[in-house]
C-alpha cells in the first residue's frame, strides 16, 4: 500500500509542510479543509452537498524530519491511516518520501460519495498526493489544464 | 477568441473559444503575435500518434506579448515580447538542474496517460496531444504559459518577430541535435532531412566548427535552402542509387563522423524497406516509417554519432545489431529549449543566425487550416508556413 517519490528538497522542508495538517488539501484533492487542535485534526473531504463527510484524526508518532504517522479515532466516520516518512536520496536528488494510506469507508450514501471522491485505489491515491506535493515542493505549483480554452464544452474545459 | 483546433484525422478548424485565464501563480499570458506549422503536428493531423481529443488547441510554436502575468511572477512583466519553447519546464527538478529541460517531472499535468508508453513521463507540451500534457496550444490569439519566469525569454530589441519565431522549437531542436555531434575540428557532419529542423542543425553544426555539412532530402527548394543558407552540401536522394555509396565517396571511404535524423515517422523513401514501412503504418501495425533513420545508421562511420532529432512513436524492425557492431553512439532528445535560447538570441544579436529565411508562407490564422495542408503535401514549396492571430 505504499508508493514513494524523490523530492529534490531538503528532509526539514518536506517535514514542515507536511506536519502542518492544513497543508494537506493542497496535495490531496479530495480534502475540503483540515482543521487542526493540537494532536488530533478534523479532515472534511469535497462531498457533495448532501452528504457531510469528515472524521478525526490523531497523529500517533511524529519524529522531526524523519517520519509522521496518523489515525482515526475509535468512532470516526472513516476508518483512515497514514504514515509519511523522509529519507536522504543519493547525492542532489534530495529527499525519499513514502507515503502509505488505507482506508476503510463506511458503506450506504457515504462510502459510495467517498469512492467517488478519491477513487477506489490507495496505492493511486497515494501517488496523486505525491505528484502534488513534489510539484508544489519543487517548483511551488501544481500542474493543470483547469479552465483552459478548446473547440468543445462551449469554449472551455473545467475539469483537471 | 479565435483558436486553431484538431477535430478528428485531416480535420483542423478555426473555432470561438474562451479567453485563457491566469489559474496558477506563475503564469503568464501571451497575446500571441507569430505562430508556426511544425513537422511533429503532421504526426497527430495524419492519425498516427494517439491521445489528441476533438477541439484540442493545437500549435507549440510561437511568441507574443506578455499581457497579464500571475502573482508571483518574477522576472517576466507585462508588455515584454517574448519567444517561448514549446516543452515547459519547472525549473526546481532534478531534470531541469541538470538542463534536461524536455524531461522536466513536474509540468505534466496527466502523466499517468503517459507512463504506460515509456515508464516515465516528460515535460508537458503545448498542443500536442493529452499523453504529452494536453495544454492548449499557441495557434490562437491568446496563450497561457506556465512558469513565466523559466519559460518566456525576452526577445532583445533589434529583433524582429519573425526572426526570432523558430527560437521556439525548430532552432532549439536543430541546435540541440549538433551539440549532440560534439563536433571535432575536420568533422564532416550528414543531415536528413532538410525541413525547418534540419536546415537549423546544418547551420549549427557549421557554427560549432564542421569541416563539411552534407544535408539529404528530396524537394529543390529545400535543398536549395540548405545549400543558401547552411552552406550545406546537398544529396538529392531520389538521384542517387546509393546515399550510403554517396556519403563515403564524398568522405573518401570514411563516412560522415555524425548523422543527425531530423524526419522522424513519416519519413519517404524508395525501395522495398519503405514499402514495407509505409504498408505496416498504413495498416498501423507500426506508427513508424523509419527509413531515414536507417540510412543514417548505415551511413555513418565506424564510432561515430547517431543524434535522432525526429518524433517517432513505436517502430520494429530497427537496426540494433548494426549500432552495436559499428560502435555507434546514439544521442537523442526532444528539445531542451531552455539550455540553448540565451546563446541562440546571442547568435541572432550577432547576426550569425537569421532564420526566417524558411517563412514561404504569412497567414492570418483563419487562414490556417490552408496553412498546414500546404505544409502538410509540402506544396507551393512550402517550408513552414507561419500564421498571424
Amino acid at each position: 500500500m505504499l508508493k514513494r517519490i524523490t523530492v529534490k528538497r531538503p528532509a526539514d522542508e518536506l517535514y514542515a509542510f507536511w506536519h502542518d495538517f492544513r497543508n494537506l488539501p493542497q496535495i490531496m484533492d479530495y480534502l475540503e479543509s483540515v482543521e487542526v487542535n493540537g494532536t488530533r485534526s478534523r479532515w472534511k473531504a469535497k462531498a457533495p452537498a448532501n452528504i457531510s463527510l469528515d472524521w478525526e484524526i490523531e497523529q500517533v508518532e511524529d519524529r522531526p524530519n524523519e517520519l509522521i504517522a496518523w489515525r482515526s479515532v475509535k468512532d470516526a466516520k472513516m476508518q483512515a491511516a497514514g504514515l509519511v516518512s523522509f529519507k536522504p536520496a543519493p547525492a542532489e536528488w534530495g529527499t525519499e518520501v513514502t507515503l502509505s494510506l488505507d482506508f476503510d469507508p463506511p458503506g450506504g450514501a457515504i462510502g459510495e460519495a467517498a469512492a467517488k471522491l478519491m477513487g477506489a485505489d490507495p496505492k493511486l491515491i497515494a501517488q496523486k498526493a505525491l505528484r502534488r506535493f513534489k510539484a508544489l515542493l519543487e517548483c511551488g505549483e501544481i500542474p493543470t489544464l483547469k479552465h483552459q480554452p478548446a473547440g468543445r464544452n462551449a469554449g472551455r474545459d473545467n475539469d483537471e | 477568441m479565435r483558436a486553431l483546433c484538431w477535430h478528428g484525422v485531416k480535420d483542423l478548424r478555426v473555432d470561438n473559444v474562451a479567453d485563457p485565464i491566469i489559474v496558477n501563480p506563475h503564469d503568464a499570458i501571451l497575446r500571441v503575435t507569430l505562430s508556426t506549422t511544425c513537422g511533429s503536428d503532421l504526426h497527430f493531423i495524419d492519425g498516427y500518434i494517439p491521445s489528441m481529443e476533438a477541439g484540442d488547441i493545437i500549435g507549440h510554436e510561437f511568441m507574443g506579448e506578455i499581457v497579464e502575468v500571475g502573482r508571483e511572477v518574477k522576472t517576466r512583466k507585462k508588455g515584454e515580447r517574448v519567444v517561448v519553447p514549446s516543452f515547459i519546464a519547472c525549473g526546481g527538478c532534478w531534470y531541469c538542474d541538470h538542463e534536461l529541460y524536455s524531461l522536466c517531472d513536474n509540468t505534466h499535468p496527466k502523466p499517468e496517460l503517459q507512463e504506460p508508453l515509456l515508464g516515465y513521463h516528460t515535460a508537458g507540451i503545448y498542443g500536442y496531444t493529452h499523453a504529452f500534457g494536453g495544454y492548449a496550444g499557441g495557434h490562437a490569439q491568446y496563450v497561457r504559459v506556465p512558469l513565466a519566469d523559466n519559460n518566456c525569454f525576452l526577445v532583445p530589441d533589434g529583433l524582429t518577430d519573425e526572426q526570432v519565431l523558430f527560437m521556439s522549437d525548430a532552432v532549439p531542436t536543430g541546435y540541440m541535435g549538433a551539440d549532440f555531434c560534439n563536433i571535432h575540428r575536420g568533422d564532416t557532419v550528414a543531415v536528413w532531412g532538410s525541413g525547418g529542423v534540419g536546415l537549423m542543425a546544418a547551420k549549427s553544426a557549421y557554427l560549432m566548427g564542421a569541416e563539411r555539412v552534407i544535408v539529404i532530402d528530396r524537394l529543390p527548394e529545400r535543398l536549395q535552402m540548405a545549400r543558401d543558407f547552411a552552406g550545406a552540401e546537398t544529396i538529392d536522394y531520389t538521384a542517387v542509387d546509393s546515399v550510403l555509396e554517396v556519403l563515403k565517396e564524398m568522405t573518401a571511404g570514411r563516412g560522415p563522423d555524425s548523422c543527425i535524423d531530423a524526419v522522424g515517422m513519416e519519413a519517404h523513401g524508395e525501395g522495398i524497406d519503405y514499402a514495407y514501412d509505409k504498408v505496416k503504418q498504413t495498416l498501423r501495425l507500426q506508427t513508424d516509417r523509419g527509413q531515414a533513420l536507417r540510412e543514417a545508421i548505415i551511413a555513418c562511420r565506424k564510432g561515430g554519432t547517431l543524434s535522432i532529432l525526429g518524433v517517432y512513436g513505436v517502430m520494429d524492425k530497427f537496426p540494433i545489431g548494426m549500432i552495436i557492431n559499428k560502435g555507434l553512439t546514439v544521442r537523442t532528445a526532444q528539445q531542451h529549449g531552455q539550455k540553448y535560447l540565451p546563446r541562440l538570441l546571442e547568435h541572432a544579436v550577432r547576426s550569425e543566425l537569421d532564420p526566417s529565411f524558411m517563412i514561404t508562407h504569412r497567414m492570418s490564422l483563419e487562414e490556417s487550416p490552408r496553412g498546414y495542408e500546404l505544409f502538410r503535401t509540402k506544396e507551393e514549396g512550402c517550408v513552414r508556413a507561419v500564421f498571424i492571430p
